[in-house]
């Protein structure tokens, strides 16, 4: 089954609940999804997620000379970001309890 | 001077350093603006030196096929993008162009008021301005082509192969200029009035202001002094 549809409905939740827990930069998100179980996620498909959300102003960054030199992003969540990760952690709740209860019936 | 990514690339060893080089020229023939490159690249490069020092696999990062992670990477960067990337590259042609033209108006209101020029409508100065706009537009149309091209063989050829490439696109826009030259005194007998030259080079004058107010201020934000400069490079 090709799980990309499923995967791009929650990884912007995923990811801004990274964000959420503190303030974090590219390859520590890429590492917590992949602790979580968000396999084979490339960077390629992260950077075009947290491009969307800057442009929806759901996080802001701040740049701090990594300490392999780059320049490295740090990302944070703004208020709307916060507004909106609580009513995507509520949507996300109720989806998939509804989910659980059709597919625990089968 | 600027913090660039640039200055750093060096680090990366092996599949990282190989992946990487193929990513930044995948990038650049994308055609995306400096200022916008230089962010993405230089987020990429701390990834890979991240990955590179705890020995995790590029593929990790990038996937097995490097052509559709590039794609994934620059999504969102269509032709507007390479259009105003275009005109920052061209954009000192293009305030020479509009320099000129202001000369050649207040030549010609000179001439007017001095009772030479009867119709300001059809009046064209000896200046081969219009050839030099021309110019300009045909080095932004080939720039967007001849990255598109690169785009789609740089991944089915050789290493060697893909740095011709490059500078097959630096020949084609030498070509160019070279063809211009020679032929702009039968190209300006168009004869295009100067009101229209000048219009013309208005134009492309306030694109490129804009294409390019980002990069100024995204340039300023990005700077480490010489002093640091020398130092990093004395600790490589």
């Amino acid at each position: 089954m090709d799980e990309s549809q499923l995967l791009r409905g929650v990884l912007e939740g995923c990811i801004l609940g990274i964000i959420f827990k503190g303030e974090t930069y590219g390859y520590e998100i890429l590492g917590k999804l992949e602790a979580a179980g968000f396999v084979n996620l490339l960077e390629g498909t992260l950077y075009p997620v947290l491009m969307r959300l800057e442009k929806k102003k759901l996080i802001s960054y701040r740049k701090e000379k990594s300490p392999y030199g780059p320049i490295r992003k740090y990302y944070s969540v703004t208020a709307e970001g916060e507004q909106y990760y609580k009513a995507f952690e509520e949507s996300y709740r109720r989806i998939t309890e509804a989910a659980e209860k059709i597919l625990e019936e089968e | 001077m600027l913090n660039s990514y640039l200055l750093y690339t060096q680090k990366l060893e092996g599949e990282y350093k190989e992946s990487f080089e193929k990513i930044d020229m995948y990038v650049g023939a994308r055609q995306i603006r400096d200022h916008i490159k230089e962010e993405m690249m230089s987020n990429l490069l701390d990834i890979f030196l991240s990955a590179q020092e705890e020995g995790v696999p590029v593929q990790k990062i990038t996937g097995k096929n490097i052509e559709a992670f590039c794609k994934e990477f620059c999504v969102g960067y269509g032709f507007k993008e390479s259009l105003m990337n275009s005109l920052e590259h061209v954009k000192v042609w293009v305030y020479l162009a509009f320099f000129t033209s202001v000369l050649d108006m207040i030549i010609m209101l000179v001439d007017f008021f001095g009772g030479t020029v009867d119709n300001l409508l059809t009046y064209r100065s000896e200046m081969d301005l219009p050839v030099y706009c021309m110019y300009i537009l045909a080095l932004c149309f080939c720039d967007v082509l001849t990255g598109y091209v690169v785009r789609k063989v740089m991944f089915r050829c050789g290493k060697l192969m893909r740095k011709g490439l490059n500078l097959c696109r630096f020949a084609v826009a030498l070509l160019l200029l070279v063809i211009f030259i020679l032929y702009s005194n039968r190209v300006a007998g168009i004869l295009l009035p100067t009101w229209i030259s000048f219009l013309v080079s208005g134009g492309l004058t306030i694109l490129c202001v804009m294409a390019t107010k980002d990069v100024r201020k995204k340039a300023a934000e990005n700077q480490i002094s010489f002093k640091e400069y020398c130092k990093m490079q004395g600790t490589k």
